[in-house]
């Protein structure tokens, strides 16, 4: 038994693995970011729009919320296929880790921008009068009161976003995008290699629990509720 | 400093619409403490939300120390609600910030630099008790600590008036009592004007110059608070006495107290008598010159902010005749007589 196993792993066994675990890291952090930073201000913008004391405008409102959720309902492999000129006119070409960014990133925003709009509609209503109260002017109380507040909720929806977005990259991997999810196709499908596909799982599974330990742990620590 | 001229505030749309405020007219001199009471849905938090503009009043000016914030423009109006400041019911503080940095906020809006603003919350955490407590979460405070943290916080741009709605109805007896002692320092030493919901009539004995009672949107008394107990007119007012009066009484006359008068009840009085009066020997006047017989329940010097007033609660014993007497001779002496109900007695 030792021996077919030792037998079998690929003598770039670890090389391999390195790289496919780097790449995961890389599209999934680096789309993770992007969406914060443009989902995030969506969904405070979303959330503005809707409150009559801050900046009310329904039909922006109506405009931002129908868009948020016809891409949210798009399945990733459809939102994947469907935006490859979108990528390849951005990044230059459609295959590979950097250009698996894009359709990683337009998937996670309106996921973000809702996690942001949640947080906020969570928050007591009377903090924002508290704030109009002392003089406070509608983007103070957006990024001064309600933010802070939310940043707990927050950080676990940040949290949830990213261990989505593993399993998006996943699948991007499989049509040429990298990380794991290229690896697992190409030594674990396509040559049968049962110890490296076995592996790409596991460390898949770290990798998640890591994230939701390091989300939790922080979310906590911000909680002072 | 805060004057209501025709103000009216509606809600909802054709046949839904009710008028929170109709018509409403007062104003608070500057440097008193001004009370608002009456039955839930009156009005009264719409009443305060519309000083500083919380809630827009659909007719109507609302003046703030000269100035109608109706007509402001949006940053001017926030610059105004500076100089107003606001408590709630439920605190409103920022869970995420210490006690220190919720005072601190409004100043930090405000771009004030970290010494002028540790300059100004010292004093405030000083003056609110808070010295200790300056590092803690509101989470980890009472519910009187906390509002001690609201009041710190509207007093941080240093503002000529303090609106509270309900600010101690989330607090214990023991609570509120430290908090309108709170109140009544911040409106004698800082000189800051207050107007102040509440439904509890302690509050507004203790610290109110004024007061209004609310009903159906309308102010319907408005009085110096002295002369709204020793004497009010209208019906709410005397009913809202009597309610103080009778959470006063002893459980065994509760259960004998009944609204009409049968052949065998007596009448329950509820006097009242402002100042000199309560010197006089009234009550061995109606004993012996009118014969009839007083049984005491009750009796109590008050301290109506500084004034005196005594009242008593008793059972009347008499001829229909010799109450009518006793009744009108009261009154002759300026005493308030309120019937607040019929006690009847076992067989
Ligand atoms: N935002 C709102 N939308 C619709 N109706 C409202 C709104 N705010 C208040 N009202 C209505 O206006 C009336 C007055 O309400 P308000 O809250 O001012 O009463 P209140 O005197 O403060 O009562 P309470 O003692 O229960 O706090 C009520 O009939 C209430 O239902
Ligand atoms: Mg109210």
């Amino acid at each position: 038994m030792s021996e077919i196993l030792s037998n079998s792993i690929n003598p770039a066994f670890f090389s391999i693995l390195w790289k496919g675990t780097w790449e995961t890291l890389y599209m999934v952090l680096v789309s993770g970011i992007m969406a914060v930073m443009i989902g995030l201000p969506l969904g405070l913008w979303l959330f503005a729009t809707q409150h009559k004391n801050l900046s009310e405008n329904p039909l922006i409102n109506k405009l931002l919320s129908a868009t948020i959720d016809v891409t949210r309902s798009l399945p990733f492999i459809i939102l994947l296929i469907a935006i490859i000129p979108f990528t390849r006119w951005v990044i230059g070409t459609t295959i590979g880790t950097t250009a698996a960014i894009v359709p990683l990133t337009i998937a996670a925003i309106p996921f973000m921008a809702r996690v942001a709009e949640n947080a906020l509609l969570d928050i007591n209503p009377g903090l924002i009068e508290a704030g109009m109260s002392f003089g406070a002017r509608p983007m103070q109380i957006l990024l001064k009161i309600l933010l802070p507040e939310s940043l707990p909720a927050l950080i676990n929806g940040i949290t949830l976003m990213l261990i989505s977005l593993i399993g998006y990259s996943a699948m991007a991997g499989a049509v040429g995008g990298g990380g794991l999810g290229t690896v697992a196709i190409n030594y674990g499908y396509q040559r049968f290699d049962i110890t490296i596909m076995l592996a790409t799982v596991a460390i898949l599974i770290i990798i998640v629990h890591l994230i939701q330990y390091l989300g939790n742990r922080l979310s906590r620590t911000l909680n002072h509720q | 400093m805060i004057t209501f001229e025709h103000v009216s505030k509606y809600f909802g749309k054709n046949s839904q619409r009710i008028a929170a405020l109709s018509d409403v007219e007062f104003s608070v001199e500057s440097g008193k403490v001004f009370g608002v009471i009456g039955p839930s849905g009156a009005g009264k938090s719409t009443l305060i939300r519309c000083a500083n503009l919380l809630e827009r009043p659909d007719e109507g000016r609302v003046i703030v120390d000269g100035m109608n914030l109706i007509e402001l423009t949006p940053s001017d109006l926030a610059q105004a609600r500076k100089k107003i400041g606001m408590i709630f019911q439920q605190f409103n503080l920022l869970s995420s910030r210490t006690v220190y940095e919720n005072i601190a906020l409004p100043l930090e809006l405000d771009g004030k630099d970290k010494s002028s603003i540790k300059q100004k919350v010292l004093p405030l955490l000083e003056l609110t008790g808070l010295k200790s407590k300056q590092d803690a979460y509101p989470a980890q405070l009472s519910g009187g600590q906390r509002q001690r943290v609201g009041i710190a916080r509207a007093l941080a741009n240093q503002p000529k008036v303090l609106l509270s709605d309900e600010a101690t109805s989330a607090l214990d007896p023991e609570n509120t009592h430290a908090i309108l002692r709170l109140l009544k320092d911040i409106n004698e030493q800082l000189g800051v004007t207050i107007l102040i919901i509440t439904h509890e009539m302690e509050v507004v004995k203790e610290i109110c110059h004024h007061l209004a009672i609310m009903e159906h949107g309308k102010i319907i008394e408005h009085a110096d608070v002295v002369d709204f107990f020793g004497n009010p007119k209208t019906e709410l007012a005397q009913r809202f006495i009597q309610k103080v009066a009778k959470d006063h009484l002893p459980i065994a006359v509760k259960q004998r107290l009944h609204s009409e008068a049968t052949p065998n009840s007596n009448p329950l009085w509820h006097l009242s008598f402002l100042g000199k009066t309560s010197q006089e020997p009234l009550i061995a006047h109606l004993m012996q010159q009118l014969s009839i017989t007083l049984n005491i329940l009750q009796a109590d010097i008050e301290l109506i902010r500084d004034q005196t007033m005594g009242t008593m609660i008793t059972e009347v014993v008499g001829s229909t005749e010799q109450i009518q007497a006793g009744l009108k001779y009261l009154q002759n002496k300026g005493v308030h007589v309120e019937v607040i109900g019929y006690v009847r007695n076992p067989e």
